[in-house]
């Protein structure tokens, strides 16, 4: 196991939040618990490196919700797809959670890669609750340094948790 | 001051039905990895985990399963326990356990639900398509701080060797 140091923890309502202070490891691993407050069941998570809002991004997702797995690819997209979180539809309380890694984040050679699993519910019925996993791309060789985490629509409510660490 | 700590680690000296950790320490996420294998008279047993020993059925999991060149998902709604994985039972191969990874994010927070992020492999047989991977995304309907954990097998009990080991994210 890397030795982790925590580099910065977030929380609470916002419309995002941005990490810019990202030390110098070899790789980051990000760490969210969130719920968004759009009128939908369920908001898409998002991430940015160093603000570039340009459709400079790839993303490839696998979602298996009860016995039916799709996927999903977008070779020009605005951010990375991180995983969903629920939203202001959802029954009070449910969540979405992300586990985030960020290899070589410095380096200046290659397009960075972002790998993330994790899932989120939308009902407690059946059909509500989904495992995600996703991989997405930068397609930028600068080294990154700062990240931004948004919900695809409205905004983080109070509860919402992510935290970066950084990884020898 | 290290950020990710060791909590406690229990390596079972004789068959248990149960594992409980009941200190959980001061931080803000826990990893949980576990190799085991369970005496049930089965290729494989699942490892439940029970948050404060709660008994209703308010825990929810999803999960997608690969072995050989096939794959499949299911869910569990409205279970007691969260699913995090399976292991090996007790007619897989000799000497063949499972492991089994967990992330419990945010286990003290009090205003939104807790949810758990696990991954797990073991094996049925050395042969093709022996080698299993599970993936489970599971939350718990409460918001209450997690305050314990309760692992236990589908039934009988973890053999002996079978380890546990807890650590803290500070966050």
């Amino acid at each position: 196991m890397p030795d982790w140091t925590l580099i910065q923890s977030q929380s609470g309502a916002a419309a995002s939040f941005t990490f810019s202070s990202l030390g110098s490891y070899r790789q980051l691993m990000i760490i969210v618990s969130a719920r968004g407050d759009t009128a939908a069941t369920s908001t898409g998570l998002r991430l940015r490196c160093n603000g570039d809002t340009g459709a400079n991004y790839r993303n490839r997702t696998l979602v298996a919700t009860n016995t039916t797995r799709t996927g999903a690819e977008d070779t020009a997209a605005t951010s990375i797809d991180v995983g969903a979180i629920a939203a202001a539809n959802a029954p009070a309380g449910l969540i979405g959670s992300a586990i985030i890694m960020i290899p070589q984040y410095r380096n200046t050679g290659f397009f960075k890669d972002i790998m993330s699993r994790g899932g989120y519910k939308t009902s407690n019925a059946s059909g509500g609750t989904a495992f995600r996993m996703n991989n997405g791309s930068w397609k930028n060789a600068a080294a990154i340094t700062s990240i931004t985490i948004l919900p695809a629509a409205g905004s983080f409510v109070a509860g919402t948790i992510i935290s970066v660490y950084g990884l020898s | 001051m290290a950020d990710f700590e060791h909590i406690q680690t229990q390596v079972l000296s004789g068959a248990a039905a149960d594992v409980t950790f009941s200190n959980l320490g001061n931080y803000k996420h826990l990893y949980l990895l576990i190799t085991a294998r369970c005496d049930r008279a089965q290729i494989w047993s699942d490892v439940f985990l029970r948050p404060n020993s709660d008994a209703g059925i308010n825990s929810d999991n999803q999960r997608i399963h690969g072995a050989g060149n096939t794959n499949s998902a299911d869910e569990g709604i409205g279970w007691i326990d969260f699913r995090l994985g399976f292991i090996t039972g007790n007619n897989a191969p000799a000497n063949a356990a499972g492991v089994v990874e967990v992330f419990i994010i945010d286990y003290k927070g009090t205003t939104l639900h807790k949810g758990a992020i696990c991954q797990a492999g073991w094996t049925e047989a050395n042969t093709t398509g022996g080698q299993h991977l599970d993936a489970n995304y599971c939350q718990w309907r409460n918001t209450a701080a997690i305050t314990s954990l309760l692992l236990r097998p589908t039934d009988g009990n973890f053999m002996i060797g079978s380890t546990f080991s807890l650590y803290g994210i500070r966050g």
